[in-house]
């Protein structure tokens, strides 16, 4: 397990060299993986999060406090018989099941990785040795690590918000998730869904060598072999294996935005006599409380 | 330009001493211990002796040890 820094191609026709990439070289690659990522998501492909399914990643509940009611008939004794005033109460007005698809991948081929992959130093002094890099945890600790700690707290690209309106450039709106209630289905606050799919992309572009039948130039664009057959996957496969890029409410990670169950806080009272009955109610009105605090979470693990 | 015919050279062979010379070779030249179908990289040792040594070039497969190249 280690980092396995692409080389690339430096100079020109006389004066050629291979030089390893440095992390602000790998910088580009890193964001059209995750703009690749947000491509799928936005597509509704593996990886989304969405409002329904299986509950794998918690609810929102709206609740409202309700109108309490009573009546007692009269009883003729002389005086008036009206009843004690009733409590409010309380209802579940909606429900939101959020679920993340987080479908198995698998880890490319050798063949995949020999014609997609980079080459990076195994040698010394006395052996000028290159290698296809092959295992998991090499891309993990060379590119993948590094993406997700990007998507959560660089440029966010890939990944999910919640707020009432669009949180900047670049995001597009997924649709209404959550409405906060306060009485009688009287919508208050409306919450959506928002995805960063493209941000200012970083760095020029250096692309890795690699090896098949020649040297070749590795091309690192969102729709280049690299990225789609190689890297994207394998960020599935960690979102899927390690619980990265994972959404939770109210659980661990970088907070995504919160939505708020509130209520009427305070209450009015009402009384109507219709022979036979004396009627009171007691109204929910007033100013709001906060109920609950749904916060949606992500995770880099 | 001396031009010397097929014969051994038992010890150092020294071109161009204390002046600029070339070795021309219109053949194959070859390189004693040097393995078959290696490319190897010409590395000189130091801009004093000018001495020179052939660092083996390899890149491997995804497994290590397969030789691509």
């Amino acid at each position: 397990m280690a980092e396995r820094t692409p080389f690339y191609f430096n100079g020109s026709t006389t004066a050629y060299s291979l030089r390893k990439m440095t992390d602000a070289n790998m910088a580009l690659l890193r964001y059209n993986l995750r703009f690749a990522y947000a491509a799928v998501l936005n597509a509704n492909g593996n990886g989304r999060l969405y409002t329904g399914g299986t509950n794998n990643v918690g609810q929102a509940i709206s609740t409202e406090r309700t109108q309490g009611y009573a009546a007692q008939a009269r009883n003729n004794s002389g005086a008036a018989d009206w009843p004690a005033y009733p409590a409010t109460g309380t209802t579940t007005r909606a429900t939101t099941t959020f679920t993340q698809t987080r479908s198995a991948d698998t880890h490319p081929s050798d063949a995949n990785l020999r014609d997609y992959g980079w080459l990076y130093w195994q040698g010394s002094t006395t052996s000028f040795n290159m290698r296809v890099i092959s295992t998991e945890t090499d891309f993990v600790d060379t590119i993948l690590t590094d993406t997700i700690a990007e998507a959560v707290t660089g440029d966010e690209v890939g990944t999910y918000r919640i707020a009432t309106s669009t949180p900047g450039t670049g995001w597009v709106d997924k649709g209404a998730v959550y409405t906060n209630h306060i009485y009688s289905n009287s919508a208050q606050v409306v919450y959506n869904l928002w995805l960063k799919t493209s941000a200012s992309a970083p760095g020029s572009s250096t692309n890795p060598v690699g090896y098949n039948s020649g040297f070749k130039s590795r091309s690192v664009a969102q729709d280049g072999s690299l990225v789609q057959t190689l890297l994207l996957p394998m960020l599935h496969r960690r979102v899927t294996t390690n619980g990265a890029l994972n959404y939770n409410i109210n659980g661990s990670g970088t907070a995504r935005g919160s939505m708020i169950d509130t209520r009427y806080s305070s209450d009015t009272t009402s009384e109507s006599f219709v022979d036979p009955l004396y009627k009171r109610w007691r109204t929910p009105s007033g100013g709001v409380a906060t109920n609950a605090t749904y916060v949606l979470n992500v995770t880099t693990s | 330009m001396a031009s010397l015919q097929p014969t051994s050279i038992l010890g150092n062979l020294i071109v161009g001493d204390g002046v600029a010379g070339t070795v021309n070779c219109n053949g194959t030249m070859t390189i004693a211990g040097g393995g078959p179908a290696q490319y190897s990289i010409l590395r000189q040792q130091s801009g004093t002796s000018g001495l020179v040594e052939w660092i083996a070039f390899v890149v491997y497969d995804t497994d290590g040890t397969t030789r691509l190249f």
